[in-house]
């Protein structure tokens, strides 16, 4: 069988970093699907490629536990598009995933910097 | 549903997810041809880009969540769709499923209709039999005399009513034409232990069962056939036996009992037993008599047996003549009495049902596991978005269940014409098979076996597939090659689990085949070609004893007179047929104690009678028309007799006194002839004791006229109502028969039991051969590359033949190895159904073995040829 493998990312995404990248990108405008994965890797220079497989799952789980809500609207290309934007409940929720991304990283570099200080409990 | 807004809801949703995902293609697609791209590719490369977009929806729309029933229904949708992706696979699966369950609800509806559904009377459990116990060797069921039946209602306690019966045959004349009806004569409390009153009229009552009362009632279908449905039938009365009888009841519709004997026309009291100058109720010695009794409320089955008990061994000490070796009565459920003789082989056929259902499991798990392979990518990626190993289990399950469901379905239809085929082959002497049939019970039991079937085929393939290690399946690209080798380990074990049932199957089929054919290989005594028999029933009013024989004598030159008869006779009881009579006798000048009296099967005959059967006469002679009242008494005697009561001496000339209890008639009988013996009970019987005597010195008003045609046995089987009616047209003829019918219907349960489990075997056979041949084959296609590689370096044809032949055979072998290991065990429940056969024949399990041995190499066969024909450079390049 001839099969693509579209499924792998240049880099893999930690589980639960998707759901922190589309709300930092929805955080100063709604946004449809596709323009948050264009959003995502343009910023990333094109280093992190969501996968639709991932991102419309992420959406919907987002929007189930209403961190996002949507509207569908019409684009500038008279296409109807189904727009996300961020709830107020959303931005709580991207201010403490931020902070727990930016806890792990600082733990993650202080290990990778030598383990020099011991871990805290 | 009662919420059709929220299923709107859903639908709303399905579209809008359909738009998102258009309008995300219709993007990428305009970005691309803004970037350059030519429209054709672009198109191409953004759907390339968002990859398969069902899965892609179906994983989102597991995000929806929703109650439990929308989670259910989506997974059943997705489940569908995968299914109807893979028509073939589905197929086999629904029909291997269909199979198993279809057997099994057609075996269930029998065993529900025939075992288990209660008795259709109140209070159905407390109505129980009792019976005399033989305590002279082995413990048999005894048939019990009035007068024990009158001291066990008359000492007992712990019945609330006890009451007698015996199956009758009587002649209704005043009709177009005499007719014999079946009934059964009962002491007056009959319909007071199955508490079921007539739907007109009344009971009886005691006064019924005192000499001299003429009354009957009537079976509703009797009511309905013979009189019309008269409503004015209560006190009119009708002719039996020659004598007026007062109608005092119709029975309700479909009321029957006894369950396991001809269904009864009509219920008479037992005052015609009362009468005569030695009536059967006072004669001890004559047990003929059926007993039945309601346990009163709050008493055990135990207690009653306890108590009955006691009071038989006092009668064995108060009348040690009779009663000396019925020194305990058994008291067991009625409706365990009646299907007791069909009990084991139902449960057989129940069982090996089962077996082929879990056959027909361990098939569907081994698909699902082949194809598991196909789809681990799918499963994969639905982990990778998150989706538990919980989650992927519950897809995984209610695609199992949907497949059990279908075959349930399908299995039900197999089972309608599967109850039907097995009404048709059934042998009449399974009680109550009328109630079988596909109702409520058996839809529910259906369903129940569907899903448990789901359980059963689906869990190890579900916790096997959703423990799949997701990234080595994403890095393999979906080849899936080493779970496959972990899976096919599992399927090699699941194929050696079916070819162990399929072999305990066939073990079982095999001595069920061989015993049958010991059974059919008995010689009954008599040559059963070309004899037709019939039986007539003289009415005793119009026929005192003198009158009886005269007629009998008549009537067997009449039908020798017809062209054709080469021979004929008459005699009761036919052997092989329902009735037997066992009479107890002395030895001149061998006395025993009265309670140790031999006894032998006796039968009064006319004269012709073994050269009419092919009885030979092995020494004396046979009767003469000379032998008759003022002759010397006479008797014949089988070589059994002779053998067992004359060792070493010639029994002819000998004198014997037979204990002829009905009409009082005792004399001494000199031993004119010694005639072969004769199966007269089962063909399975040892030979026994029996005598004969001529019907002119001791007449009987029932007979049965046998007669040897060179022919067609139909023109007399036509004529036979005529010639008797020719010499009186109040004289019935019923049971117009071929010997040879009476020798099938005596092989019929065998057979049946035979048949059903050979076929049962034979599907478990098939499904073992498909079994192993798909795990060859796909042991074959996960080796491709070792064995062109093996091809490449020198191997022959042959090695790589030998090789997938010999995996075939060891997991055939080992499966053939541990069933007849675990048939040595269960075999042994087949014991009372088997015939000069042991339930471990080393002959036939050495047969069961060869034969699975010998389809698992036919099986192997094909896989094996396929892989010495892989063309080594697109095997490689296919990699």
């Amino acid at each position: 069988m001839l099969e693509r493998t579209p499924y792998q990312n240049p880099i893999e995404l930690l589980q639960g970093t998707l759901d922190l990248l589309i709300l930092q990108t929805l955080r100063w405008a709604p946004q449809h699907g596709y323009g948050i994965a264009a959003a995502i890797r343009a910023s990333s220079r094109d280093a992190l490629q969501v996968d639709t497989g991932s991102l419309y799952p992420a959406l919907h789980r987002l929007e189930r536990e209403k961190s996002v809500a949507s509207e569908w609207k019409v684009s500038e290309n008279k296409q109807r598009v189904k727009v996300y934007r961020l709830t107020a409940h959303g931005r709580r929720r991207l201010t403490e995933e931020r902070s727990r991304w930016e806890r792990l990283i600082e733990a993650m570099s202080g290990v990778l910097a030598g383990g020099e200080r011991e871990a805290e409990a | 549903m009662k919420k059709p807004g929220r299923l709107f809801g859903r639908n709303r949703r399905e579209r809008e997810l359909d738009d998102e995902i258009a309008s995300h293609l219709a993007m990428a697609e305009r970005d691309r041809i803004d970037a350059g791209e030519r429209p054709e590719s672009a198109r191409a490369a953004a759907e390339r880009e968002i990859g398969n977009v069902a899965i892609v929806k179906e994983v989102t729309r597991e995000q929806w969540g929703g109650a439990w029933l929308e989670q259910l229904g989506r997974d059943a949708r997705y489940g569908l769709r995968l299914l109807r992706r893979s028509p073939g696979f589905t197929a086999v699966a629904v029909a291997a499923l269909a199979l198993g369950i279809g057997a099994n609800a057609a075996i269930f509806s029998v065993v529900d209709g025939v075992l288990l559904r209660p008795l259709p009377f109140p209070e159905p459990d407390r109505i129980v039999a009792v019976e005399p116990l033989s305590t002279q060797s082995v413990r048999v069921p005894l048939s019990a005399s009035y007068p024990d039946f009158f001291d066990w209602k008359a000492q007992s306690h712990s019945f609330t009513a006890m009451a007698s019966r015996r199956g009758i045959g009587m002649t209704m004349t005043g009709g177009s034409e005499a007719a014999h009806l079946a009934g059964q004569l009962v002491s007056s409390d009959f319909f007071t232990v199955l508490q079921t009153a007539p739907a007109l009229g009344r009971a009886f009552v005691a006064a019924d069962d005192r000499p001299g009362a003429r009354v009957v009632i009537l079976s509703h279908e009797l009511w309905q056939t013979r009189f019309g449905s008269d409503p004015g039938i209560l006190g009119r009365s009708i002719t039996l036996e020659g004598r007026p009888h007062t109608v005092v009841g119709v029975m309700p519709r479909g009321f029957q009992f006894p369950l396991d004997e001809r269904n009864a026309e009509f219920w008479t009291s037992l005052a015609m037993d009362t009468e005569g100058e030695k009536p059967w109720t006072s004669n001890r010695g004559l047990t003929a008599m059926n007993v039945i009794a309601r346990l009163r409320p709050g008493v055990s089955q135990e207690s009653a047996q306890a108590e009955m008990n006691a009071i038989a061994a006092n009668l064995a000490r108060q009348y040690p003549d009779d009663d000396r070796y019925r020194a305990e009565a058994r008291v067991i459920p009625e409706l365990r009495r009646a299907v007791g003789n069909v009990r084991t082989p139902l449960l057989v056929l129940l069982g090996a049902v089962g077996c082929v259902l879990l056959i027909a499991c361990a098939n569907v798990a081994n698909l699902l596991l082949a194809r598991a392979t196909t789809r681990h990518r799918e499963l994969a990626i639905r982990a990778a978005i998150g989706a538990g190993r919980r989650r992927v289990a519950r897809q995984l399950m209610t695609e199992s269940l949907i497949l059990s469901l279908l075959g349930g379905a399908a299995g039900l239809g197999l089972a309608l014409f599967g109850t039907r085929a097995l009404l048709r082959l059934a042998s009449s002497n399974i009680p109550r098979l009328g109630q079988v049939g596909l109702d409520a019970r058996v839809f529910a039991f259906t369903l129940g076996i569907s899903l448990l079937t789901a359980v059963l085929f689906g869990v190890a393939p579900a916790m096997r597939l959703s423990r799949t290690d997701l990234t080595e399946s994403l890095k393999e690209g979906g080849r899936g090659s080493e779970g496959g080798v972990s899976h096919n380990r599992f399927r090699a074990a699941l194929v050696v689990a079916e070819t162990a049932i399929a072999a305990v199957l066939l073990a079982g089929a095999g001595l069920l085949i061989a015993s049958l054919r010991h059974l059919e290989g008995v010689h009954p005594g008599f040559s059963p070609r070309d004899v037709v028999t019939f039986d007539t029933s003289l009415p005793e009013t119009a026929y005192p004893e003198d009158k009886q024989s005269r007629f009998y004598d008549d009537l067997v030159s009449s039908v020798r007179a017809r062209g054709g008869v080469r021979s004929a006779a008459a005699i009761f009881p036919l052997p092989l047929g329902d009735s037997h009579v066992g009479i107890t006798f002395t030895i001149e000048g061998k006395p025993v104690p009265k309670s140790d009296e031999p006894a032998a099967a006796f039968r009064q005959v006319t004269p012709g009678y073994f050269t009419t059967m092919g009885i030979p006469i092995l020494s004396g002679r046979d009767f003469t028309p000379r032998d008759e009242k003022s002759a010397p008494p006479v008797v014949i005697v089988n070589r059994a007799l002779a053998a067992r009561y004359f060792p070493g001496e010639n029994a002819l000339g000998k004198r014997i006194h037979p204990g002829i209890a009905r009409d009082g008639e005792s004399v001494t009988r000199e031993i004119v002839g010694i005639v072969g013996d004769v199966k007269h009970r089962a063909l399975d019987e040892e030979d026994s004791p029996e005598f004969y005597v001529p019907h002119r010195q001791l007449s009987i008003a029932d007979m049965t006229v046998v007669a040897r045609i060179d022919g067609d046995p139909k023109i007399l089987q036509r004529d036979a109502r005529a010639i008797v009616a020719s010499l009186d047209r109040d004289v019935p003829v019923f049971h117009v028969r071929t010997l040879d019918e009476y020798l099938v219907a005596s092989v019929a349960q065998p057979r049946f039991n035979a048949l059903l489990l050979s076929v049962f075997a034979g599907v478990a056979l098939v499904l073992t051969a498909v079994g192993l041949y798909g795990v060859l084959a796909y042991a074959v296609s996960l080796r491709t590359r070792e064995i062109v590689i093996r091809m490449a370096l020198g191997a022959r044809q042959n090695d790589i033949l030998r090789m997938v032949v010999r995996r075939g055979l060891v997991l055939a072998l080992s499966g053939v190895g541990i069933g007849l290991l675990v048939a040595l065990l269960v075999t042994r429940l087949l014991r009372s159904m088997l015939f000069q056969v042991a339930p471990t024949d080393p002959l036939t399990f050495a047969g069961a073995g060869l034969l699975l041995a010998a389809v698992a190499l036919a099986a192997s066969w094909f896989p094996a040829h396929r892989a010495t024909r892989l063309n080594p450079m697109e095997a490689l390049r296919g990699e």
